[in-house]
């Protein structure tokens, strides 16, 4: 019979595999955003309950809660940011009264994504391969940890299942800020496996969470220095625009 | 030597590039041009370090504190990231000459914005662009994989792997180029989304342990050896072991994830390829070689498994790399076929340690020491080149001739090649030949599937011989493109040195025989090596 803590716990990775997929098959680059929130906010409630399950000594888990809601808050900024000069629109730069503010301040920009997002295999396609991750992932996980408890098998499927359907996401889209979901929707997977089997010292688990904040933080603002870059020197962010290299190494063989 | 002595000389060892990235505005500010050389003597203050702390561990053994742990596998990688370092900053003046001369009619882009974030991140992206943000990058990039080799936490391993990405992105697409952006960028994406997976092997390898969880990896090894201390979860161990090699893999540029490899080698600057190719590669290896020592233990098994997936991925690697060097039809971009040659070279790496067996680790890791110097020599020779063709505005497709234009490093690029494909008298056909050597053993002692590896090793490495002699003669054979009596003698004489490196190391494993054995030794245990 699961606890209460077990039982919530594997209702929102529920919720966290139905999004996951949601994000995946959406046509709409701003409905990626907001599944993408959704998810990090199940997430750190995932960890709050797996705190609650496992008492005093892991308030650790509660801490690195922290981790995927600072995410949910800065991807619409930070989205903006990278978009904002390719997009040409500076009225969302406008200057604040710090420099958080100026980074928050380019929230606005959603009304510039609608032509992002799409599926290169259209909506039913990815739906289907992400669909059947999800089911190779739940099975992988079965069979390799047999006398684990549930939410081991759990967590480990919905895990790995978050890593394979964010690089169908990144080998799906067209363009670079969807990219970047796919990568983010990954290091979402990674924030659940160690929820879930990280239960033992502070230092182990805290270092292991701000290895993966930083890194995520880091890549983050490399992207952000790059899309910009890349639109300067292509004029397009779209993925499809930049296949100078593969198409030279091509040419230069006829 | 006590205690604190032997830390400071820890710090010592990453100190010096560490600082360099640190203060370099500061330097280029007061030592304007001769700024360029402060890698060169950081590099070398390094190195320099690195050979004390090498007398010191091998007299006392490992140095163990809260951070760090440093054992002869460690000290070996170490010593290699600093040899290709200190002979890669030898070239940063001249690239940099070369670049400022390139970029002089290039005016700096106004950075226009109120917004006080967005200033920040376009001055970030300027100074990134600079001769200082070079330095600073060149500086950080050596740091981090000294790093990588200094780490006893599991986590921090998989942080300065991951860091050297974040690093060296910025490196790759230094050349404002767009042709430097799409590799700059798909290089980061691929080993970011690479790297994940192995912090999700680290997880779940730590998680396979009843008992106390550790992450540093000297605790778990030694746990591992009180069998009565932990129990394992052999599957969840080998599940680990599989998504450790799949995403450092992706950073050591195993196929089918050596994607990336390519486009960055041959878009970074020169000296940053020869460092890319030379060490980073095998940064990703070292991370490898650590969870392989970990796997066996935790298994049992006598390598049985991890050997058969580092088998696996290396003859994959290597029999994946025919096709892209031998294409006659591939005529331009040597560094990309050199680029492929590091994919060839890795998977004859992972070949080696994945035979398991003590003379084929010795062998391993020599050939990492052997491909980390020639390749980068030739990286450096073939950049020298390639500038004094930029010079007379020659393409590079059109690089020809260069037996007669420019004889010296025509010479040192061709002997180089040779080297590079493993024939004697050179340090890699050692190496390869000992591999081989302890394949033909094994294979012997246990007929099984290895005997058809081995015709494949073989026949692949004959195959890649025929693809660079072609591309070699290309350059340098053919109707020169350049005025004669261009070259000085002195341009090259740092090639000379590394030249006879290789050539010398072709004949000995002196006076690397001790480190080798005490770093294959550490690769033992779990059944292998009695």
């Amino acid at each position: 019979m699961l606890s209460l803590f077990e039982s919530a716990f594997v209702i929102l990775i529920f919720f966290v595999i139905i999004i996951t997929n949601i994000a995946a098959f959406s046509a709409s680059f701003n409905f990626k955003l907001g599944t993408y929130r959704s998810q990090s906010f199940l997430l750190a409630g995932v960890a709050v309950v797996a705190y609650l399950s496992r008492g005093r000594d892991a308030y650790i888990l509660a801490v690195v809660a922290a981790a995927p809601l600072l995410r949910a808050f800065i991807i619409r900024p930070f989205m903006a940011l990278t978009t904002a000069e390719p997009l040409s629109k500076p009225d969302i730069l406008e200057g604040r009264s710090s420099i958080f503010a100026d980074f928050f301040a380019k929230t606005e920009a959603h009304d510039y994504w609608p032509e992002y997002g799409t599926p290169r295999l259209g909506s039913i396609g990815t739906l289907v391969i992400s669909g059947l991750f999800s089911i190779f992932s739940y099975w992988v996980a079965q069979r390799t940890i047999p006398n684990a408890s549930l939410i081991e098998i759990v967590g480990l499927g919905t895990s790995l299942a978050m890593l394979l359907i964010g690089m169908v996401v990144m080998m799906n889209e067209k363009d670079m800020p969807s990219h970047i979901m796919g990568l983010l929707i990954m290091e979402n997977g990674l924030f659940l496996v160690a929820v879930t089997f990280l239960t033992e010292g502070i230092l182990i688990v805290f270092s292991m969470f701000v290895a993966l904040l930083f890194y995520v933080l880091l890549t983050l603002f490399i992207l952000a220095i790059y899309s910009p870059r890349l639109h300067r020197v292509s004029n397009s962010i779209y993925i499809d625009d930049q296949k100078i290299l593969h198409e030279q190494w091509e040419e230069s063989g006829r | 030597m006590n205690e604190i002595v032997r830390n400071i000389l820890l710090i010592a060892i990453f100190l010096p590039p560490f600082l360099t990235g640190f203060f370099s505005r500061g330097f280029k500010r007061r030592l304007g041009r001769h700024g360029r050389n402060i890698p060169l003597v950081t590099s070398g203050l390094s190195l320099g370090v690195t050979i004390i702390v090498g007398q010191v561990i091998l007299r006392d053994g490992p140095i163990r504190n809260y951070i760090f742990y440093v054992d002869t596998l460690s000290l070996y990688f170490i010593l290699l990231v600093n040899l290709v370092a200190f002979f890669s900053a030898f070239y940063v003046p001249r690239y940099l000459g070369a670049a400022a001369q390139r970029d002089d009619g290039e005016k700096a882009s106004v950075i226009n914005t109120q917004n006080r974030f967005h200033y920040f991140v376009k001055w970030l992206d300027h100074f990134l662009s600079s001769e200082n943000g070079f330095l600073f990058l060149f500086g950080f990039f050596h740091a981090s994989m000294l790093l990588v080799s200094m780490m006893d936490s599991l986590a921090g391993l998989w942080f300065f792997v991951a860091a050297t990405t974040v690093i060296s992105t910025p490196l790759v697409g230094y050349e404002r180029t767009r042709k430097a952006q799409e590799a700059a960028l798909k290089y980061v994406m691929i080993s970011s989304a690479g790297i994940l997976f192995a912090l999700l092997g680290t997880i779940l390898l730590v998680s396979a342990f009843s008992g106390e969880q550790s992450l540093d990896w000297s605790i778990i090894r030694a746990d591992l050896l009180t069998p009565e201390k932990i129990s394992v979860r052999p599957s969840l161990v080998k599940l680990a072991f599989l998504f450790v090699v799949l995403g450092y893999g992706t950073k050591a540029g195993f196929f089918p994830m050596h994607t990336w490899l390519p486009d960055a080698h041959g878009q970074a600057p020169f000296p940053v390829s020869a460092l890319l190719s030379g060490v980073l590669l095998k940064s990703g290896f070292y991370a490898i070689l650590r969870f392989y020592s970990l796997t066996n233990i935790a298994l049992g098994d006598s390598g049985e498994f991890a050997s058969f997936i580092l088998l696996l991925f290396g003859l994959i690697s290597l029999v994946f790399a025919v096709p892209f060097i031998i294409k006659r039809r591939y005529t331009n971009q040597f560094k990309r076929i050199l680029a492929y040659h590091s994919l060839e070279h890795m998977g004859i790496i992972a070949f080696g340690v994945g035979l398991g067996v003590e003379l084929a680790f010795i062998a391993a890791l020599f050939h990492v020491l052997n491909h980390a110097l020639t390749k980068a020599l030739m990286f450096l020779i073939y950049g020298q080149i390639k500038q004094a063709h930029e010079k007379a505005k020659v393409p590079e497709g059109e690089i020809r001739g260069i037996f007669h234009s420019l004889p010296i490093s025509g010479f040192i690029l061709a002997l180089g090649g040779i080297a590079l494909v493993g024939a004697p008298p050179f340090n890699i056909f050692l190496s390869e030949f000992l591999i081989l050597w302890s394949a033909v053993e094994k294979s012997v002692a246990e007929p099984n599937y290895l005997i058809y590896f081995i015709a494949a090793f073989l026949l692949s490495v004959i195959l890649i011989f025929a693809g660079l002699v072609n591309h070699l003669g290309r350059i340098a054979l053919g109707e020169n493109q350049l005025p004669l009596g261009r070259e000085k003698a002195p341009e090259s004489f740092v090639l000379l040195i590394l030249l006879m490196m290789i050539l010398f190391f072709g004949f000995t494993l002196w006076p690397l025989t001790t480190l080798l054995e005490q770093s294959a030794m550490i690769l033992c245990g779990g059944g292998l090596c009695s």
